[in-house]
């Protein structure tokens, strides 16, 4: 049993190692406080086999738990004051107005998609970006946050909607999926190219 | 109603902090599997066995990689386990305020303060003028170099003369905020100080110390800074 136990763990490791650390990383933008929550993910996943769903759901599972464990070092200011000091003057950098030049190029526009973004609550970015950065259907997203599949797609319904009033108020017309459709065929010809 | 779902999620992707393609340089393979070992022997010898000791002793690992790094210098008793981070803590670094970048991998070796502020070798009020991706990967630390326009010199300008603008190197931090992390936009205003990169006596390579001692300008805190360097 326990070596069944230890082959299901290495695989679920080495299929989702990178992943967790990418998704810590992508919160934290420290690699060595990302590889703190997947270590503490997986050793969570370890104690806890038996909970982690089999098959495609164990993913989602692993989002969830390392979801968590950001969010415990968020609060635990006296065991990880560092991490916590971090994220606080990150998220005081992110609410705050840039100067922003007049003209439209890339990296304005970028500017711009930012501010908006900092402006979201920070429930609305996790949704968001746990589904254009992790990828997860509106089921994992369910699993990930602990609501049904159905709330989970409400909330995220709501959360585009909240986003794309963010975007207008600073002049970003969020247009038809078909425009933005083409626009990354056209960007991922341009890469393919380079 | 117009449907932008697909549209919302791919201007969601495009300030995604770490790519899809980038994944896999975050992590080393054999540090991935010191760590899977480490997990599954140091912690416990069965996945259901419900002690906590396991988890308070790779807790204690953790500890001891930031309290030796923090130490400045003494031996890395654990960075082997943490090798699976390709940034990992230098401990024992040359580079004079490498550790305070607050950088993947680095700690504050010294807090900010007035008095701390002080002792840095240039310290100016700037706004963003440009921000070039981490080209400089130099012992797998990255960097952006960005370049700022001086509105106000407090201490360094004798070394470059009367100039206007400065390149500096920062920790990388790409040019869009995501859900958290240190970020350079241009036009962005910053209260910068730091060191010369290379224990040399200009701006020339100079690099960005984080850890309060870069951050967003304010003009009460510009006050503090000019009085600490008029002083």
């Amino acid at each position: 049993m326990a070596s069944q136990d230890q082959q299901r763990f290495e695989s679920l490791y080495s299929a989702n190692f990178r992943l967790i650390v990418a998704y810590a990383a992508r919160r934290t933008r420290e690699t060595d406080d990302a590889l703190d929550v997947a270590a503490e993910t997986f050793l969570t996943a370890w104690r806890r086999l038996n909970e982690v769903p089999k098959g495609d759901l164990s993913l989602a599972w692993l989002y969830g738990t390392a979801r968590r464990v950001l969010a415990n070092s968020r609060r635990a200011y006296s065991r990880q004051e560092r991490l916590v000091a971090k994220l606080v003057a990150s998220d005081e950098i992110s609410r705050r107005d840039a100067v922003l030049p007049g003209s439209a190029s890339t990296s304005e526009e970028m500017t711009v998609i930012a501010q908006a973004w900092a402006r979201l609550h920070v429930n609305d970015r996790e949704l968001l970006s746990l589904v254009a950065w992790e990828g997860l259907s509106r089921r994992e997203l369910g699993l990930v946050l602990g609501w049904s599949e159905g709330k989970a797609r409400v909330r995220l319904h709501r959360a585009r909607k909240r986003f794309a009033r963010e975007l207008l108020q600073e002049g970003v017309v969020v247009p038809p999926s078909a425009h933005y459709q083409r626009r990354a065929r056209t960007e991922r010809r341009v890469e393919d190219a380079s | 109603m117009t449907d932008n779902r697909v549209s919302i999620d791919l201007i969601v992707r495009r300030i995604n902090p770490v790519k899809e393609t980038e994944v896999d340089s975050l992590v080393d393979i054999e540090g991935e599997q010191a760590l899977l070992r480490r997990i599954m022997t140091e912690s416990g010898q069965s996945p259901r066995r419900a002690s906590g000791e396991g988890r308070r002793r790779l807790v204690i690992v953790v500890a001891a990689v930031s309290l030796t790094v923090a130490a400045g210098g003494l031996v890395a008793l654990s960075v082997q386990q943490y090798s699976a981070v390709k940034n990992l803590p230098v401990a024992g670094s040359k580079v004079p305020g490498e550790g305070a970048m607050g950088m993947p991998g680095g700690r504050c070796v010294e807090e900010y303060s007035l008095a701390t502020l002080r002792n840095r070798f240039f310290a100016f009020d700037g706004s963003v003028t440009q921000v070039l991706p981490s080209g400089d990967t130099e012992g797998d630390e990255p960097f952006s170099q960005v370049t700022f326009r001086v509105n106000e010199w407090f201490r360094g300008d004798e070394t470059v003369g009367d100039t206007a603008e400065v390149t500096v190197t920062m920790p990388d931090s790409g040019t869009v905020s995501s859900v958290s992390g240190p970020l350079y936009l241009e036009g962005m205003r910053l209260l910068v100080s730091g060191e010369p990169r290379w224990e040399g006596d200009s701006l020339g390579d100079s690099i960005a110390w984080a850890c309060g001692f870069t951050r967003l300008y304010d003009p009460a805190t510009a006050g503090q800074w000019r009085d600490v360097f008029s002083g």
